[in-house]
């Protein structure tokens, strides 16, 4: 289980989060959506200390820790309870595919060697790229890293796994290979937080959905009522541009 | 001309058996100085320093010890603690070590810039990469982005290499019977007839060196940076 709140935050006096209250349960896939700048990466970067929120709380599984007196230990053990996807996956350059995935086991974890190597290759093969285990993370095109990325988060067995628009930096063909990836980890049971602009993939796989604007959490529900009916106007005006997309003549 | 030639070949050999002791004094300067220089960095842009004396101190060390002229430094470290403390036993040091000291202190001031240059140009999701995997920021550096800036830094070690070793040839002025120590006394004592030929021969000798210096530094960029493919 995990849970955000009252989380504020300010770059430079510049308000980005206004007291945002997140839960997500167990085996639970929750998807945040909204507007450039509405505060969503923000919050995914509060929620394991990559950014420090101002005020609030943060707890993973039975871990509460008050973001303004968390010491470093805490930030650790809230790091080692979760994983990040990145939206440009951010695989370690000087690590092979294998070494990106085991590296977060044996340094941070202490899994012996063997162990690891063995863990990873299995989360490899999970996300489909086992062949590729060798090679340098330039050597991979976007989908393939991603892929890595996707493998790094679930060879820790984490508590949740926080992704960042895990497909805005991928070519429109390979967005849906990913997705259906993530579809298949969520119906394994995979908690997961999840900044999207895919509004197709959170309508059928996320249980939860969460529209922030000006970094308020504006609404939330179940998917189908949030992308069906919208009680907010905010909240309507944002879905326009996706439905719309069809309407403009040329 | 042919001359010229005969007594270049016959006096290279002499000088060969000086080029270790110059080779040993860069290379330990090189070695010093580049922790010293890690150390600085480490001093300058360390976790939680935003403008903290420990930052100003390398700032200024920097600053203080790159507008040194390298000769003035030398004179001072081998002449400064002697007269000033002639109890300490400083002066029974050997030689070289002084000409160590002094480069490493002037280049690490050096060595730091072209750090802080490499580590800035790994990009920053690295480390966010490695701490949101739960490594601690030390590991991060270590693991993560040290390896990739050390093959960033590379080409500058190599010239800072070179840099080093010819700098050494001042080690001369404090009587280190080095390279260019050599070819001094060797000109004193033939009462400077054979000048040209002599520094010729030492000028061919620290090329050789240093182009076998360069070889290396730039093969070893290649072997490491093979598959990984960090953007140069």
């Amino acid at each position: 289980m995990f849970e955000m709140r009252g989380i504020k935050k300010s770059f430079n006096g510049n308000r980005v989060l206004n007291g945002v209250d997140v839960t997500v349960d167990k085996g639970e896939v929750v998807a945040i959506i909204g507007a450039s700048g509405s505060g969503k990466t923000t919050l995914l970067r509060c929620a394991n200390f990559l950014e420090r929120a101002d005020e609030g709380n943060v707890r993973v599984g039975d871990k509460w820790v008050d973001v303004k007196k968390a010491n470093k230990k805490d930030i650790l053990d809230i790091r080692r309870m979760t994983a990040f996807v990145f939206q440009n996956y951010s695989l370690f350059s000087n690590k092979t595919a294998l070494g990106n995935v085991s590296e977060c086991l044996t340094t941070p974890r202490k899994v012996p060697r063997d162990e690891a190597r063995r863990i990873a290759m299995e989360a490899l093969t999970r996300v489909g790229i086992a062949d590729k285990a060798d090679d340098y993370p330039s050597e991979l095109s976007g989908g393939q890293q991603q892929r890595v990325g996707i493998a790094r988060a679930i060879a820790v067995s984490p508590d949740i796994i926080f992704l960042d628009e895990p497909t805005s930096a991928l070519d429109p063909e390979l967005i849906g290979e990913i997705l259906l990836l993530l579809k298949d980890l969520a119906l394994a049971g995979a908690t997961m937080l999840i900044v999207t602009h895919e509004i197709r993939f959170a309508m059928e796989v996320a249980n939860q959905v969460l529209f922030m604007d000006e970094g308020l959490v504006v609404e939330s529900g179940p998917p189908r009522e949030i992308f069906r009916f919208p009680k907010e106007e905010r909240t309507r005006a944002f879905l326009r541009r996706f439905t719309s997309d069809f309407d403009y003549q040329i | 001309m042919v001359e010229f030639i005969e007594y270049v070949i016959q006096v290279v050999p002499k000088f060969m058996k000086y080029l270790p002791l110059t080779l040993e004094m860069a290379l330990a300067a090189f070695l010093c100085g580049a922790l010293i220089g890690l150390f600085l960095l480490w001093l300058e842009i360390g976790p939680g320093r935003r403008g903290g004396p420990a930052r100003l101190f390398a700032v200024g060390y920097g600053i203080a010890l790159r507008s040194v002229p390298s000769i003035i430094l030398l004179f001072l470290i081998f002449y400064g603690p002697q007269s000033l403390f002639p109890k300490l036993g400083w002066g029974r040091l050997p030689k070289p070590v002084f000409a160590v000291i002094t480069f490493s202190l002037i280049y690490s001031a050096y060595f730091a810039q072209v750090f802080r240059g490499a580590y800035g140009s790994i990009d920053k999701g690295q480390l966010e990469a490695a701490l949101s995997m739960g490594l601690t920021h030390a590991q991060g550096i270590l693991r993560i982005v040290g390896p990739q800036a050390f093959i960033v830094a590379l080409p500058n070690l190599g010239s800072m290499m070179v840099l080093i070793v010819s700098e050494t040839s001042l080690a001369y002025l404090i009587g280190v019977r080095d390279l260019m120590g050599e070819v001094t006394t060797l000109n004193a004592r033939s009462y400077n007839v054979k000048t040209v030929e002599l520094y010729f021969v030492v000028t061919m000798i620290y090329w050789g060196a240093n182009a076998v210096i360069e070889r290396f530094f730039g093969f070893a960029e290649r072997k490491l940076r093979q598959g990984r493919g960090n953007a140069p």
